[in-house]
């Protein structure tokens, strides 16, 4: 919004096209999912096999219905592209997608600017839900696996947000610190149970305790990006469709029932759908910490906070950013096999603290 | 229904309790708000003020009795058709820090909206007037978080107005305001009722304040009502002193005669003539 001239009234008129300044708003959608396209490019290129970008594009490409230029490419650079990378980065993309309107959903939801899926102890939850899943259909069922987790993720991600809830709230309201709390302790204890089965059942040890730290992208494959991917997509669509009931809301309650929103009923679908999309990222990619508060709060820093744009701009800034992340690690010497939580962590728990310390100060909402 | 009466009835309480199960918050509270009035609510602090203006809307759950919006029973209404009838202007709202002035005034168009339906332009214009009327019209562009408690209060008139209902309930509306924002925010609900024929119940623990700008009072006493009526049959030394436990004396305003009240300090400045509340 032009801040050119605070002090000077204007007409009813001038103000009216300045509010429908909607083109712009389309450009940073396009914008961004351009760039989104050009960063899967880039992310399939990079690796401990290095394929140059042309390569990597004419093989993309030539997946696409009537476009035939497969000519020239060999069977292991194809595979490498499509069958290894591809996923991985694709499933990638969608963790970060789902993490940010998660984020976004949560903070918008509960008034809270620090309510994140890994904060409140969401994600931790979802990740024991996959972890017990994944023990039930260890050995013959394994081919079970990648239906059942999803389910059971999102049994644990409810566990885990339902107890924060119901442990914080005061009144209608979720004070940041004791939510905070809350999600840690929560975060601490279902984690605790992942990593004894973990360590306790022969049949998970090929996950490795990474799995918690977001190791899932390591072993990514399309049937996971496929059954991911609608979760995902219709959890994001309904947080999207709730975009003004969530600028109401943000108001206190009171004021937001006496505007005409059921509350009520917008909390319900919000938080399920918000679980939903955390469960579904978390199920294949495991935890990935911070997402959630980096992202959403980035992008009311630079575009504002309306949900309604907020929404689908933390979508896509969150998908690059967890793709640019994978990249970097698989890029870094050495740190090909580090689980993408770690990365998060080491820039979200700054960005967090940071976030801490301005609070006392500024309006970050 | 009454159908005798000219003028139209915009909001009836008949033998109303408010409540949470066995917890009686309010009870035996009956009045009516007509079109074009400004009936002041009046009563010390904790005298259930502001729990009768959440009960009009729902918020506190009505345990026996009838509360009617133009004649219609409230708890048959949606939220939505609540909110186009009534219109609240809470006493130092909670306001989203980030989001613009203009932004926070448009969410006024949230009852008349259908779910996925965008403001528009027609909406934009509504919230712009309504700016204009109560002079946030400048502020428009700037974040809530840059606004003082007076440029809050009147961003809320503001948005009250947007929601276009008949009915105005204001909490304390004056209550963080400077003198000068106190008259002119009452000016303009006075305005309102005089010109648009709006109907308007504010909670006020002013009562010059309110002797000066409402046309009936209704006191409120420890969950129910005191007394109510004209103003000089509401604002009387004997009943201050019940209601309020203190002592005052009512004389009429120097200009306009209406009642005014004076409070009698036990001390004072030797030879300093007493002062007057406010």
């Amino acid at each position: 919004m032009s801040r050119n001239s605070v002090e000077e009234p204007r007409t009813e008129e001038q103000y009216i096209a300045l509010t429908y300044n909607g083109h712009r708003r389309l450009a940073v959608l396009a914008i961004l999912t351009a760039l989104l396209f050009l960063v899967i490019g880039v992310a399939v290129s990079i690796g401990s096999t290095h394929i140059p970008l042309s390569t990597t594009w004419q093989v993309l490409l030539s997946k696409l219905p009537l476009i035939d230029i497969s000519s020239g490419i060999d069977e292991g650079t194809d595979v490498i592209v499509t069958d290894i990378r591809l996923p991985r980065v694709i499933l990638a993309g969608i963790a970060g997608a789902a993490l940010a309107v998660a984020g976004a959903a949560y903070q918008g939801l509960f008034r809270n600017p620090l309510a994140d899926p890994f904060l409140m102890g969401v994600a931790s939850g979802a990740g024991m839900g996959a972890v017990i899943a994944m023990a039930f259909t260890s050995g013959w069922f394994a081919w079970l696996a990648t239906g059942v987790v999803p389910p059971f993720a999102f049994l644990g991600a409810l566990a885990a947000v339902g107890i924060v809830y119901m442990v914080s709230r005061v009144g209608s309201k979720l004070p940041v610190t004791i939510m905070i709390l809350a999600g840690v302790v929560v975060a601490a204890f279902f984690s605790a149970i992942s990593h004894y089965l973990m360590l306790a059942i022969e049949e998970l040890a090929h996950l490795g305790l990474s799995f918690l730290w977001g190791a899932g992208l390591q072993t990514a494959n399309w049937r996971e990006v496929v059954i991911a991917l609608p979760l995902v997509g219709l959890g994001v669509i309904i947080v999207s469709l709730y975009g003004r009931n969530l600028n109401v809301m943000q108001l206190d309650e009171e004021q937001a029932q006496q505007l005409g929103v059921d509350v009520e009923s917008a909390k319900r679908v919000l938080i399920v759908a918000a679980t939903i999309i955390t469960a579904a990222a978390v199920s294949f990619a495991g935890v990935i910490g911070f997402v959630g508060i980096i992202v959403p709060h980035f992008v009311r820093l630079v575009w504002g906070p309306d949900y309604r744009y907020l929404v689908p701009i933390s979508m896509l800034v969150g998908a690059i950013f967890l793709m640019v992340a994978d990249m970097a690690l698989r890029g870094l010497p050495g740190s090909e096999e580090t689980p993408i939580g770690v990365f998060t962590a080491l820039i979200g728990g700054p960005f967090f603290l940071y976030l801490l310390q301005k609070r006392k100060g500024e309006a970050l909402f | 229904m009454k159908g005798a009466t000219v003028e139209v009835v915009e909001l009836e309480l008949r033998d109303v309790m408010l409540g949470y199960g066995p917890r009686v918050i309010l009870k035996d509270i009956s009045f009516e708000v007509r079109k074009g009035e400004l009936v002041g609510l009046v009563g010390p602090n904790g005298s259930g003020k502001s729990t009768l203006i959440k009960g009009i809307t729902r918020l506190i759950p009505l345990q026996s009795g009838q509360i009617l919006i133009r004649g219609q029973q409230l708890l048959g209404m949606s939220r939505s058709s609540l909110a186009r009838s009534i219109a609240v202007v809470p006493q130092s709202p909670v306001l989203p820090e980030l989001f613009t002035s203009f932004e926070v005034v448009l969410m006024g168009r949230t009852p008349h909206l259908k779910f996925l339906q965008r403001e528009s332009k027609k909406d934009v214009g509504i919230a712009w007037r309504a700016m204009q009327k109560t002079q946030t019209d400048h502020l428009a562009d700037r974040r809530v978080s840059q606004l003082s408690g007076g440029e809050r209060q009147r961003l809320t008139i503001a948005r009250a107005l947007t929601q276009e209902a008949e009915l105005l309930l204001l909490d304390e509306p004056t209550s963080h305001l400077d003198l000068k924002y106190q008259v002119e925010s009452l000016d303009l609900v006075k305005e309102l009722c005089m010109d648009k024929g709006m109907a308007a119940l504010a909670a006020m623990h002013d009562l010059n304040l309110a002797a000066q700008y409402c046309d009936r009072l209704v006191m409120l006493e420890h969950k129910g009502i005191h007394s109510q009526g004209t103003l000089e049959e509401v604002i009387t030394p004997d009943a201050i002193r019940k209601v309020y436990g203190a002592e005052v004396m009512v004389f009429p305003h120097p200009v306009n005669r209406l009642p005014t009240t004076v409070i009698m300090p036990r001390h004072t400045n030797n030879g300093g003539s007493e002062e007057k509340r406010d």
